[in-house]
């Protein structure tokens, strides 16, 4: 069989960086083919080329048969390259029949044909079997369905090559497997589908071969029926991780927090739980079971209906952030660019933010050497990877801005550590060095409350899991009792509604 | 880990490239006063300096309160009638004082009066924006067309006149009178202006509620959850902008020693053209008062120059419109260079 597409030994050079080098893939009709490498791999350099963004510094693409060259992402598009990212392109004011056809609207004469475009849409989403109606507006679907759309969308173009990007990100079990169900469909009709993820399930679960990239370089391409999940992050890291998890034993101390029966509309009901210091407290759940909602509302940043929360024994009612970080909580949030940095400035003063207002000087002035020392003191501690405490921090990778925003809680002092989605988008290594950050924190004393969609997180670190489901605590268990058997028959709503009837 | 070294090592090269680019409005506007220099003998005049720092001191005092409210990310097109409406209550107020009033008190009254209008007119458009979340554009598009009115209502439509001669020692006066210039050389608008100037520059710059203001400006989520109460800093900006603007409608109803309720018109626009070329982002989260200083001595110099020049006046207009387009689109490229 012939491979529908072919890289052929493509490098890629940014000034300074060989982001690519020598890179040559097969792609063949019919084939799940996974691209795996950590962050800063190569990953999305070669997905850009492969789909017009960037074009190559050298080497060849070959399509169908015949050497190629995408001027543009529109090229690639009408040659039949499609690519759905991660956050996902649905125009939210138009409906779905619009977004399937857009930028291929059907006329009649020099009118738009909606009827054709409706009907046509109709039958793609029926040939799916999901459950949309082509007419109605694209804001009104939930993510999951607006994803099916964008699979609607490359089915319409006839697409050859799809590419996805981390498609299962933001959804549920469920859903995965109803997206599955999509890709199987591509698959059946010959579609090639280069498949992104970090989650190795998924890879066994879907994918025929698989890609390593390393620094840049193929490692190696091979059939996911020979391999293991320890070949691929060996490959991916380029050396055995060990004791990923640097699991210590921690002593449990005083109660730090307290949450008795916090309910905040249908977000959440019922909400009681008890933190230790000393202790990690993994909190566990599907995406939108309420978990960041709930940790949102102890930090003061959301408003709870009704419920008490108590910071070491004290009843505290918090107005805004400000309350909770005086009471020495601190929150990392899990969208680092939306909410976690402020992405062209320096890694100083979003390091010292929260802590300005405690250390200002007479008249409101900044106290400079104050910051100065604390800021190089903690690059030197959580060993951030910076030429300077002056650089911007969207130069840094994503393990260590996330080690600024965890510098910046411990700048302020925090005793409470409430962390959401920790280690979301960096990689391995980096993940094994953050662990070992908490775990640092938890010795000294210090609260962890981690909110983690990560099943092997949740069990590796914590010293107990309590699981959540929609809106409710479904259950807690001890570090002994986790395991993924157990935090989802917890977690899912299918067992759940099987254990009540 | 190699990627990041080597992504760090390209931005050491480019050192000097970016400081020529952080700095490009100096050179630019260096050069403008060499070739207005080669083209007028008497630009570089020391009494046709000293004009020019008077021409740019009511457009500094408008840019810096509007550089603060820039760096929100917002903007504040009410500059200029807030500064007319200003001028003609203070106006207004001072023409109903006795004529023996003090120098010292008159001064007095008129900054105080700046200063009442600014904090009461801010505290409107703040209140609007911080709190009932209206889009800044729209509300002071609202807060122009409302100011502009009151003026026309207060003065009964035409100027107010009939003001002393201590009323305009603010911003026509001179200081160091001497037998060859016999009005004096240094003009008293230009130090109060330079006070202002440093006062909010070391507010922004050096003070924990700046850090706030730019901690606002970049990504009012993390500020928040920072513990900074965004809403306040975004209400304090509003007042701070429209208490500058105020201040230069007194400065610039002093100068004319009238109260004109079409004052200032349009000046908006060289505010926000020089805030845009000293370098602060219309995207807000970076800035500084120091640079729209620049900014504005880059206005008064090509003002100034096309006046030595003779260039008609209409035309003057064209060419600022057209160089506020050139900074807003310089601006927007770097940005996406950026992303």
């Amino acid at each position: 069989m012939e491979p529908t597409l072919q890289a052929i030994n493509i490098s890629k050079l940014f000034p300074g960086v060989q982001a690519l080098k020598n890179v040559s893939l097969d792609f063949y009709p019919g084939e799940v083919h996974a691209l795996l490498g950590e962050n800063g791999a190569g990953k999305s350099t070669l997905i850009k080329i492969l789909s017009g963004v960037y074009t190559p510094s050298e080497g060849q693409i070959i399509l169908n048969g015949e050497p190629i060259e995408f001027h543009s992402p529109h090229d690639a598009i009408e040659k039949g390259i499609a690519v759905i990212h991660q956050e996902l392109s649905i125009a939210n004011d138009l409906t779905v029949a619009e977004n399937i056809f857009l930028g291929l609207e059907p006329t009649k004469g020099k009118m738009l044909d909606r009827a054709h475009m409706n009907k046509t849409s109709q039958d793609i989403l029926d040939f799916m079997q999901v459950n949309i109606i082509a007419t109605v507006l694209a804001r009104d679907l939930t993510a999951a369905q607006q994803q099916m759309v964008e699979i609607a969308k490359v089915i319409n173009r006839k697409a050859k090559v799809v590419f996805m990007d981390e498609p299962t990100s933001s959804l549920s079990k469920h859903e995965i497997k109803a997206l599955f169900a999509q890709i199987n469909n591509l698959r059946s009709s010959n579609v090639t589908v280069i498949y992104i993820s970090h989650r190795m399930a998924e890879i066994f679960e879907m994918c025929d071969r698989a890609t390593v990239l390393r620094d840049g370089q193929k490692i190696s391409t091979r059939m996911v029926g020979e391999i293991t999940e320890g070949d691929i992050v060996a490959s991916m890291v380029g050396r055995d991780i060990g004791d990923y998890y640097n699991r210590q034993v921690h002593v449990r101390g005083k109660e730090m927090l307290r949450v008795e029966n916090l309910c905040r509309g249908r977000e959440f009901r019922n909400i009681s739980f008890s933190a230790y210091a000393g202790e990690i407290l993994g909190i566990s759940g599907l995406v939108g079971a309420g978990r960041t909602e709930v940790m949102e509302t102890i930090f003061g940043a959301r408003k709870a209906d009704s419920g008490k929360v108590f910071v070491e024994g004290r009843e505290v009612k918090f107005k805004s952030p400000r309350d909770a970080i005086n009471c020495r909580i601190g929150l990392v949030t899990e969208d680092r660019r939306r909410t976690g940095l402020m992405l062209m400035t320096t890694i100083k003063r979003n390091m010292v933010l929260p802590s300005l207002t405690k250390h200002k000087k007479k008249f409101g002035f900044v106290n400079r050497s104050w910051e100065d020392s604390v800021a190089g003191e903690m690059v030197k501690k959580l060993r951030v990877k910076t030429p300077s405490t002056e650089t911007i921090i969207g130069n840094l990778s994503g393990g260590n801005q996330q080690k600024v925003i965890l510098a910046k809680w411990l700048v302020a002092d925090s005793d409470i550590l409430i962390l959401d989605e920790p280690t979301r988008g960096i990689d391995v290594n980096a993940k094994s060095e953050f662990y070992t950050l908490m775990n640092d924190f938890v010795a000294k004393g210090g609260c962890i409350i981690m909110v983690s969609s990560e099943m092997p997180e949740v069990i590796g670190i914590s010293d107990r899991v309590i699981v959540m489901r929609e809106g409710l605590i479904s259950g807690e268990l001890s570090a002994g009792e986790a395991s993924e058997q157990s935090i989802i028959e917890l977690a899912s709503i299918s067992s759940a509604t099987a254990q009540e009837s | 880990m190699g990627n990041i070294l080597e992504g760090l090592h390209i931005r050491a090269d480019d050192k000097l490239a970016s400081f020529f680019k952080r700095n490009i409005i100096v050179f630019v506007l260096l050069l403008l006063c060499i070739g207005f220099a080669i083209g007028n003998s008497s630009f570089l005049k020391a009494s046709n300096l000293i004009n020019l720092t008077t021409q740019m001191a009511i457009n500094a005092m408008l840019s810096v309160g509007l550089t603060y409210v820039i760096i929100l990310g917002g903007i504040d097109i009410s500059v200029g009638a807030v500064g007319a409406l200003s001028g003609v209550i203070t106006a207004m107020v001072c023409r109903n004082l006795p004529s023996d009033i003090p120098l010292f008190g008159m001064v007095a009254v008129q900054i105080g009066m700046g200063l009442v209008v600014g904090v009461v007119f801010g505290s409107f458009i703040g209140y609007i924006i911080a709190k009932l979340k209206v889009v800044p554009m729209i509300a002071t598009l609202a807060a122009l067309t409302i100011a502009r009115g009151m003026c026309y209502i207060f003065s009964g439509g035409s100027s107010v006149s009939g003001l002393t001669d201590a009323y305009s020692w603010l911003g026509a006066g001179r200081l160091f009178k001497t037998l060859a210039k016999p009005t004096g050389w240094l003009p008293i608008i230009s130090i109060v202006v330079i006070v202002f100037v440093f006062m909010m520059h070391t507010l922004l710059s050096k003070t924990v509620f700046g850090r706030h203001v730019y901690a606002t400006g970049s990504n009012i989520n993390v500020a928040h959850l920072a513990g900074v109460n965004t809403t306040r800093i975004t209400f304090t900006c509003h007042v701070l902008c429209s208490v500058m603007a105020s201040l230069g409608g007194v400065l610039n109803s002093s100068k004319l020693q009238n109260g004109q309720p079409g004052a200032m018109e349009g000046y908006e626009m060289f505010a926000i053209a020089a805030t845009v070329l000293g370098g602060t982002s219309l995207q807000g989260g970076s800035g500084s008062v120091a640079r729209a200083l620049i900014g504005c001595a880059v206005i008064a110099v090509i003002n100034n120059g096309m006046n030595l020049m003779h260039i008609n006046s209409y035309w003057q207009k064209a060419v600022i419109g057209f160089i506020i387009l050139m900074a807003v689109v310089l601006d927007m490229a770097q940005k996406k260079k950026k992303a």
